[in-house]
């Protein structure tokens, strides 16, 4: 194995400690067995984020999002097809429309998102930090339902850094019982993709020596 | 004691060998897959077979139950972040010893060695 194979195979385990975490917290969530794929990791230019991650530019997609910062910048993201976010929150809520009564029940839908993609999303997050040994800080979480498209271009305002080049962690998570599938995806900076790779060749000399 | 880990991850069998208790007398044996797997259980006969259960073609359980199918009786633990019930419990289901939590440490590793002495 090469060192290049080897950091991307490192990549690739980070990946499935962090999003099998985020199955993991879901399926608490929804008492519900959450099926995963193995997490495809991918390091591409930034014009390619859409083809990369196969999506139909007018397919509309609820999605959470949290800005990373501190040691890693970047964003990780939870998205649903729109039918399936509102059964979610739903499912999770208890509240159907007639209960909802004068309650702006869309209100309650971004709300639940939120909250939902930020236990989602900060447990995968956690976990990364950890084994990376980084800081990792998270922003709020944003809620919206968009086109991806219209999504990026929503995340991309406001950005003090610009990438280039980005590493795309992808998962399906689907419920069993409920018909909701949703992806976790991941995207890092330039800069955060070259500090990556510095610290897990560290890791990864650190666990060679210990290991011989 | 000898231990053969299967994880498609050569990063994550690095950090299981990592982890490993110092100055005792342990081998470690890797696979990345299934036929790996089934190749070196004949060869090296281990004691403990420790499987990574979200690996691209056969999941851990699905290679613990092949490995059973094949004849042979060692005693097994998953290794996985994803610890949700439906994982667990297919884990127990099959035989397995333990389900032993990544990111792995040394602590966890010495309670699963001491376990499965």
């Amino acid at each position: 194995m090469t060192t290049d194979e080897l950091e991307l195979d490192a990549l690739c385990e980070l990946a499935n400690v962090g999003l099998s975490r985020a199955a993991t917290r879901l399926s608490q969530l929804l008492e519900d067995d959450i099926e995963m794929t193995t997490p495809l990791v991918r390091v591409v230019a930034y014009e390619e984020l859409q083809q990369a991650l196969q999506l139909d530019e007018r397919t509309i997609i609820a999605a959470v999002w949290q800005e990373l910062s501190g040691n890693v910048e970047g964003t990780s993201m939870l998205m649903f097809p729109t039918e399936d976010s509102r059964m979610l929150v739903q499912e999770l809520v208890g509240l159907s429309m007639q209960e909802a009564g004068e309650i702006d029940l869309r209100a309650i839908e971004h709300e639940a998102m939120m909250e939902i993609g930020n236990i989602i999303i900060s447990s995968a997050m956690a976990v990364i930090a950890d084994m990376l040994g980084q800081d990792i800080r998270m922003s709020m979480p944003h809620y919206v339902e968009a086109t991806l498209p219209d999504l990026m271009a929503q995340r991309d305002r406001g950005h003090a850094w610009q990438e280039t080049q980005v590493i795309i962690m992808n998962t399906r998570l689907k419920a069993r019982q409920r018909e909701i599938e949703g992806r976790m995806v991941m995207l890092l900076s330039v800069t955060s993709v070259q500090l990556l790779f510095a610290r897990l060749r560290e890791l990864l000399l650190n666990a060679s020596a210990a290991g011989s | 004691m000898r231990i053969l880990i299967v994880d498609d991850s050569k990063t994550s069998r690095l950090l299981f060998r990592a982890y490993m208790p110092k100055g005792e007398q342990h081998q470690v044996f890797e696979a990345a897959n299934l036929p790996d797997a089934l190749g070196s259980l004949q060869e090296t006969q281990p004691e403990l077979v420790v499987l990574d259960y979200n690996m691209p073609e056969h999941n851990g359980v699905e290679i613990a139950q092949a490995i059973l199918q094949a004849g042979f009786k060692p005693k097994m633990a998953l290794l996985t972040a994803n610890t949700q019930k439906m994982v667990v419990d297919a884990a127990m289901a099959a035989g397995f010893l333990q389900v032993l939590e990544k990111p792995v440490n040394a602590e966890k590793i010495a309670a699963l060695l001491e376990q499965a002495a």
